[in-house]
């Protein structure tokens, strides 16, 4: 600015009249308390640039660049008075530096900028732009500030602060308690010991009951029904030809301890074996393991059976049609050493169905050819004694006709043998244990 | 701390038999270790192994404190029971008080009632919520994490990890995730699957430069042909 230029630019001021020296000074200069403010509007910084552009000379670039430049040193003066943060004050500076642009266009395309509420056409929405950007940036910092924290409790192992709202604290504080209370009451030695078998074959049980009431909460009524029609068919057999008596037991209590018996067996030799191969979600567990499944399979049908037995034994002796056993130990042990069998069967069924698992769909074919030899709709002493080895072979034919001699005083089996029995059973143990052992690596939870 | 002894294994995998370990010697101490391969998805073969889920073909894993289930897995929550069987069972078989781990899961899941729903029936953030929560019930002094941290800011993620990570002073984590940023935020070493062998590597940021998260679609076809898609992207089961 040269000396005429302010000659003549004070005789201006002074013909106003009511001229102070000094009073426009208020509207130039950037006004430090709203000037950054966190709602500040593109106004605090456009309307000092405004009345100093309309004070000084502008009619030319180099004239404005130098007022643009001027308001630029006052913003970073005022910067560096107020100490403000790094990223508001580069925000400021992109917000002037916005402003001059625009302002510069309007001005070289004749706009009347210094009409009063003049605002440059873009103005809004690029300052809105701005600000989200540099809540973007404040965003991502805070994100970096909490990732260095993180970092720093990983690396030292110490517990990061979590902020929690302020109802939660107090949630967080009953957890806490909770929480230690449990872990009290755990055995400090709990450390690879396994937990013990009984509790979690237990736990398994009652889980796998859930599990089948679930599914069906007739489920274990029909567990009535395939004994009630086996041995309807057995009993009719006989009846018809017309005998009521087959060596002394009468044919509807023979029918039905074959066909409940062989009713079990075939129930837990298939439910087991595809426990074995599919109950994979629980193996995410350390404690349990594809045979425990097994064995909880086994040991619900198995119980499902003896309920079956009591049922029918009761309303069939009621109804005239059943004898009552002479020996009740004798008959639920043998019962359940067919049980243990089929327990056996399972295990080694799902073995090979690991390694092969269309296994599974010829297991049905396996147990129709071993019902027939396990004295199921007859016993072998009806048979002619060149016929009777044909059957013998079979270990289940030995215990079926073991059942009936403790169930039936008037029968006592001379072709079946204990030792025979039970060998068999111990030998089907080993090799379904031996084939567990051998297929367990390849059981994946799932 | 997980001790592995001669452990050979080859799972089946993707169709076919998998060269995973072949005598493996390593003892896992106390810390925070990520996951890391060249080939991630046998994570899921590698963490059934160190939790003894699985015994290997050849050798032994001891476990010579609680280790945890492979949380953040869906695993046990399916089929017809109920989260509160589920509760039960768990309480049995950790021989943890049962009424104080409901009342704990059931304060710090967000929908309890959902709890008393068949598991199949449960949405995917219920599950994922029902696994970190039970995680917590018994003493464990290794967890073994394999899918994401909670991260999302809602009132389970803060309490949870306000919880967990009192919990896991003085104590080891093992975590397997495909989020590159929680493997570095939570974990110091990297437990280093490569070549059928593990290892422990100190410096986890050059680990993680190297293994990437998730095996590049380029190199997919080299290990097997399966879609990849098999069991990790599916560890939800669908």
């Amino acid at each position: 600015m040269s000396n005429e230029d302010r000659i003549k630019g004070w005789r201006s001021r002074r013909q106003a009249g009511n001229y102070t020296v000094g009073s426009g000074v208020a509207a130039w200069r950037l006004d430090p308390a709203t000037l950054f403010e966190a709602k500040a509007t593109p106004g605090v910084l456009l309307k000092p640039l405004l009345a100093r552009l309309q004070g000084e000379p502008h009619d030319s670039v180099a004239a404005r660049r130098a007022v643009y430049e001027a308001v630029q040193a006052e913003l970073e003066a005022e910067i560096a008075r107020s100490a403000v943060d790094e990223n508001l004050a580069d925000f400021s500076r992109r917000r002037l530096r916005v402003i001059v642009r625009l302002l510069e266009q309007d001005i070289r395309a004749d706009v009347a900028v210094f009409a009063p509420g003049y605002l440059p056409a873009k103005l809004v929405a690029e300052d809105e732009r701005l600000a989200a950007a540099h809540a973007r940036r404040a965003e991502r910092r805070k994100q970096d500030e909490a990732r260095e924290a993180r970092r720093h409790a990983s690396r030292n192992d110490i517990a990061l602060e979590i902020e929690v709202a302020r109802d939660e604290e107090d949630d967080l504080a009953i957890l806490r308690d909770r929480l230690r209370g449990l872990h009290e009451g755990h055995p400090p030695d709990m450390a690879g010991r396994f937990q013990p078998v009984g509790r979690t074959l237990m736990a398994m049980f009652i889980y796998q009951l859930h599990v089948m009431h679930g599914e069906s909460r007739i489920a274990l009524v029909w567990a009535l029904v395939g004994p009630v029609v086996l041995l309807t068919l057995i009993s009719s057999l006989y009846i018809l030809m017309g005998m009521h008596f087959i060596l002394g037991m009468d044919v509807q209590t023979f029918a039905l301890l074959g066909a409940t018996t062989w009713i079990m067996f075939r129930q837990i030799v298939f439910r087991s074996s595809t426990a074995y191969v599919s109950a994979r979600g629980l193996l995410n567990f350390q404690a349990d393991t594809p045979l425990m499944c097994t064995l909880a399979q086994s040991l619900i049908y198995g119980s499902v059976s003896l309920v079956v037995f009591a049922v029918l034994i009761s309303a069939g002796h009621a109804l005239g049609f059943v004898t009552l056993p002479i020996s009740w130990p004798g008959s639920i042990l043998f019962v359940v050493l067919m049980g243990c069998c089929a327990a056996a069967m399972g295990v080694l069924f799902g073995s090979i169905a690991t390694f092969w698992p269309f296994f599974l769909r010829l297991a049905p074919i396996i147990e129709r050819f071993l019902q027939i030899f396990a004295a199921v709709f007859f016993v072998s002493e009806q048979l002619p004694e060149h016929l009777r080895p044909w059957m013998l072979w079979s270990p289940f034919a030995h215990g079926m006709q073991l059942l009936r001699s403790a169930y039936f005083e008037a029968y006592q089996s001379t072709d079946a043998s204990l030792g025979y029995f039970l060998t068999s059973l111990v030998f089907l143990m080993m090799v379904a244990l031996i084939g567990e052992r051998l297929a367990r690596p390849n059981v994946q939870p799932m | 701390m997980i001790q592995l002894n001669g452990v050979t294994d080859e799972p089946y995998a993707f169709g076919s038999r998998q060269a995973l370990l072949a005598d493996a010697n390593l003892d896992i101490p106390v810390g925070r270790y990520a996951l890391l391969s060249s080939a991630p998805e046998m994570h899921r073969q590698l963490v059934d192994i160190l939790c003894c889920l699985r015994p290997p073909r050849q050798g032994f894993v001891k476990h010579d404190s609680s280790v945890s289930w492979a949380i953040g897995r869906q695993g046990f929550i399916r089929g017809k029971a109920t989260g509160l069987s589920m509760i039960d069972f768990v309480s049995e078989i950790y021989e943890i008080d049962a009424d104080a781990t409901h009342e704990l899961v059931a304060d710090l899941v967000s929908d309890p009632k959902g709890l008393a729903k068949p598991m199949e029936h449960w949405p995917l953030y219920a599950r994922q919520e029902f696994s970190f929560a039970l995680a917590l019930a018994p003493a464990f002094d290794v967890y073994v994490i394999e899918g994401s941290i909670p991260f999302e800011p809602c009132r389970f993620t803060r309490l949870w990890l306000a919880l967990f990570e009192e919990r896991l002073v003085g104590r080891t984590l093992i975590f397997s995730s495909y989020r590159q940023n929680q493997l570095a935020d939570y974990c110091i070493k990297g437990l280093i699957y490569e070549r059928s062998a593990l290892r422990i590597d100190d410096d986890l940021d050059q680990c993680l430069s190297r293994f990437p998260p998730r095996r590049s679609r380029g190199d997919s076809g080299t290990r097997d042909d399966g879609l990849g898609g098999g069991f990790d992207e599916g560890q939800l089961g669908f």
